[in-house]
């Protein structure tokens, strides 16, 4: 009555569409997750930089099965009158119907605008000294328009934003700008590079089905997560942001946890 | 305009932002001196790439949030990325034919010159529109009655706005043997533009804006019949006629590397 | 350490609190802590639109509008935290098929806002009389350049701040956090101060409303007899 191995793959997959969520029960409960990882580890991850020639700044990273590419345009505006000396940097999540069946077509959903926001807040002034991206006080600065496309979504998308956006940020080489009759001319020939005041380097744990806490889930595990944690660390081991979402408890000693694990990922990929 | 439409749902930047203007370089030389820049023949057609379904061959079975069929295709420095859905419920539920739906988007910073808006542009509505009446012709849409198959498509680096166009054709091609629809004949799609008396295969940005014309053919090699023809510019009618019968030869060629590529997906 | 308003360190700005000031809302509160403040109207169990109906449970939808403006990104972010939040602190399986709406106005922002928009929520949330788990309170820290901690940070603190946290925890529940956002640039030693920090606060604002409830309840009761 021996079945071969085609019927129990079968039968496999039809359990995996039919029960979801039990499912994936059967290898939490087993200490073990469907993609064979163990609950702290993550999955590979893959940054080429430089990757659109469009862009003056660009990177594709890959995280197992999600892909995101980010794109960094450099325009010049006048500053804002607040702050003559500063420049922008806008950064922007793109998650269309091409990554995920989840997200419509049309404006952004509510993840994109989290995703955009929480990134925002986490590089604009932080990483970026806006007053690097000056060309004249009061006349003109530079705006770094970095937009986020998520080619394929299979979980974790702001970890892999966070890291894309690092890499185009120091992949971007800012042509030299001067400001003379009222027009910027720029020089391809030479450029700058920014100085980064940090490198930050995330990690996302995710508290699934309200009992296992595993790192970088993938698509299929955020589908039954209560809670989740991303921990920001910059190259220096100092924190720049922990962020616990949902209402699943991540406890005190939990939360130590992951902070510990994230530092200690960090330091083995050389980040 | 320069001015940026601000919008409540994403980061705004500036109300005004420009591209800065850049030093004497290249611009105004004529590309085709010395021959092509990438020393290509004028009837080569740049490296193709392309994949099908996960971008880096996943190890385990797709989410069901993942699409129906996907590709990704690259030719040159013309990267496309596409996602079918379908054949999923459609919007009219007495349709005796299924529908074929396309968006077509460019990425913020696929393009060259000037950051694109996030809101599409009237070309994307329209690139979409023949990217549906190019490809539809190929699929079995009387086997989906009521159904509706939509593709997504993301210009994420453009060189040359024919060659684009070609790409997402023949990555929709593509997403859609990969999706399992059920089509005559998959659509191969090829661009040229006119060099004095010439027509140059597959032109990048530079060379597109230096013809005085381009043509874009999509074609079913097998059924032997052209679903799309667009042709930009000036052209006698005689070197139109050469045009057809030259780009069909080509959307032949890169027929065969899509076929090989889909065959390489099953194995 | 001098803080500008006088302050101590540890010291939170003046709490005041307004129940079911609203008439048309099922349940309503306003939160203060010194010039920040909150308006919370909560409507539920309502009609849920097909659209948003779960079978098992209460759908839960949130709003949040800013004190200036119309809502941009950095108020759905704070949206989409309250939700997070309160999907699973209220008891919606109870409530199957309908809709509890919490909508939350800024009506006046310095700093600390997050924190008074997840007390002010709570409390309206308990006068609707809407099933809660528990009852959530949150408080806010800040550490500024000098090193120094100061809890329930003004506007003006947080912008010169190295770091801001924001904690909320389930009544008498302070090892497990409902709710953490810290961000700035700090380690992992400041990260545990402003967590003590903030229990300590988040246990003292969670008195203040009990309080403010009991007293609503003792005096509704009065005047029912």
């Amino acid at each position: 009555m021996a079945a071969t191995a085609g019927q129990v793959a079968f039968a496999m997959e039809a359990f995996r569409r039919i029960h979801p969520v039990e499912f994936q029960r059967r290898f939490l409960s087993q200490e073990t997750r469907h993609d064979g990882r163990a609950f702290g580890q993550f999955r590979a991850t893959q940054v080429v930089k430089g990757t659109i020639s469009s862009a003056q700044g660009s990177s594709t990273v890959r995280i197992g099965d999600t892909t995101v590419v980010c794109g960094i345009k450099a325009e010049v505006c006048e500053p804002d009158v607040r702050r003559p000396d500063e420049g922008y940097l806008v950064t922007n999540v793109d998650l269309s119907p091409m990554c995920s069946a989840r997200f419509r077509a049309g404006p952004p959903g509510e993840s994109a605008q989290v995703a955009s926001e929480h990134i925002f807040r986490l590089f604009s002034g932080h990483v970026v000294d806006l007053r690097e991206l000056c060309i004249e006080s009061g006349q003109a600065a530079w705006v770094l328009s970095a937009d986020i496309v998520c080619v394929r979504h299979d979980g974790n998308v702001l970890d892999a934003a966070i890291i894309a956006l690092m890499a185009a940020l120091e992949d971007l080489a800012l042509p030299r700008a001067t400001l003379d009759a009222g027009a910027v001319t720029a020089d391809r020939s030479a450029t700058t590079r920014l100085t980064l005041r940090r490198r930050l380097a995330p990690a996302t744990f995710t508290l699934v089905d309200d009992a296992y806490l595993v790192a970088d889930a993938d698509d299929a595990e955020e589908q039954l997560a209560t809670a989740s944690l991303l921990v920001v660390l910059d190259g220096d081991g100092r924190l720049a942001n922990v962020w616990k979402r949902g209402a699943g408890a991540i406890g005190r000693a939990d939360i130590a946890r992951c902070i510990e694990a994230a530092a200690a990922r960090i330091s083995a990929t050389g980040e | 305009m320069a001015t940026n439409i601000m919008d409540r749902r994403r980061i705004n930047g500036p109300a005004r932002s420009v591209e800065p203007l850049y030093g004497p370089g290249a611009a105004g030389a004529d590309p085709f001196a010395g021959g092509r820049a990438d020393g290509r023949g004028l009837d080569q057609v740049r490296a193709i790439y392309m994949k099908t379904g996960p971008l880096s061959g996943g190890q385990h079975e797709p989410s069901e949030s993942a699409a129906s069929g996907s590709a990704y295709y690259e030719q040159g420095r013309v990267r496309v990325s596409c996602a079918v859905y379908g054949p999923r419920q459609g919007r009219r539920s007495n349709a005796r034919m299924g529908v074929f739906d396309c968006e077509f988007r460019y990425a913020p910073f696929a393009c060259s010159w000037k950051r694109r808006s996030h809101v599409r542009g009237a070309d994307e509505k329209e690139i979409s529109l023949m990217l549906e009446h190019a490809v539809a012709p190929a699929i079995r849409l009387e086997a989906y009655p009521k159904a509706c198959i939509d593709a997504f498509v993301t210009v994420i680096e453009s060189d040359g706005k024919a060659a684009t166009i070609a790409a997402a054709i023949n990555c929709i091609s593509a997403a859609l043997a990969d999706a399992g629809i059920e089509m005559y004949d998959s659509v191969a799609a090829c661009s040229m533009g006119l060099r004095g008396a010439q027509w140059v295969a597959d032109c990048c940005q530079a060379e597109e804006d230096a013809a005085p014309c381009s043509m874009l053919i999509a074609h079913m090699p097998s059924a032997d019949e052209v679903t799309y023809i667009l042709q930009h510019g000036k052209a006698t009618p005689e070197q139109t006629d050469q045009a057809v019968q030259t780009c069909t030869n080509m959307c032949t060629r890169v027929y065969a590397v899509i076929c090989r590529c889909l065959q390489a997906s099953l194995e | 350490m001098a803080r500008a308003d006088r302050r101590e360190g540890d010291q939170i700005r003046a709490l005041h609190c307004v129940l079911g000031q609203l008439g048309r809302a099922d349940g309503s509160a306003q939160f203060s802590a010194g010039d920040t403040s909150v308006l919370c109207g909560v409507l539920g169990p309502v009609d849920v639109r097909v659209y948003d109906e779960k079978l098992d449970r209460a759908h839960v939808e949130v709003r949040f509008r800013p004190d200036i403006g119309l809502p941009a990104t950095k108020d759905k972010w704070v949206e989409a935290a309250l939700r997070s939040t309160f999907e699973r602190v209220i008891l919606g399986h109870l409530h199957p098929r309908t809709l509890v709406q919490i909508n939350v106005q800024v009506r006046q922002g310095d700093g600390s806002v997050d924190a008074a928009a997840i007390n002010a929520t709570t409390l309206a949330l308990v006068d609707a009389s809407v099933p809660l788990r528990t009852m959530v309170a949150a408080a806010s820290c800040a550490v500024l350049p000098g090193g120094a901690v100061v809890v329930d940070p003004t506007q003006e603190e947080a912008d010169g701040a190295r770091s801001v946290h924001t904690f909320a925890f389930g009544a008498g529940c302070s090892s497990e956090p409902v709710y953490s956002d810290s961000r700035g640039d700090f380690a992992a030693a400041e990260y545990d101060a402003c967590y003590d920090l903030c229990a300590a606060t988040a246990e003292r604002v969670a008195a203040f409303m009990r309080a403010a409830i009991e007293g609503k309840v003792t005096k509704e009761a009065r005047v029912g007899a």
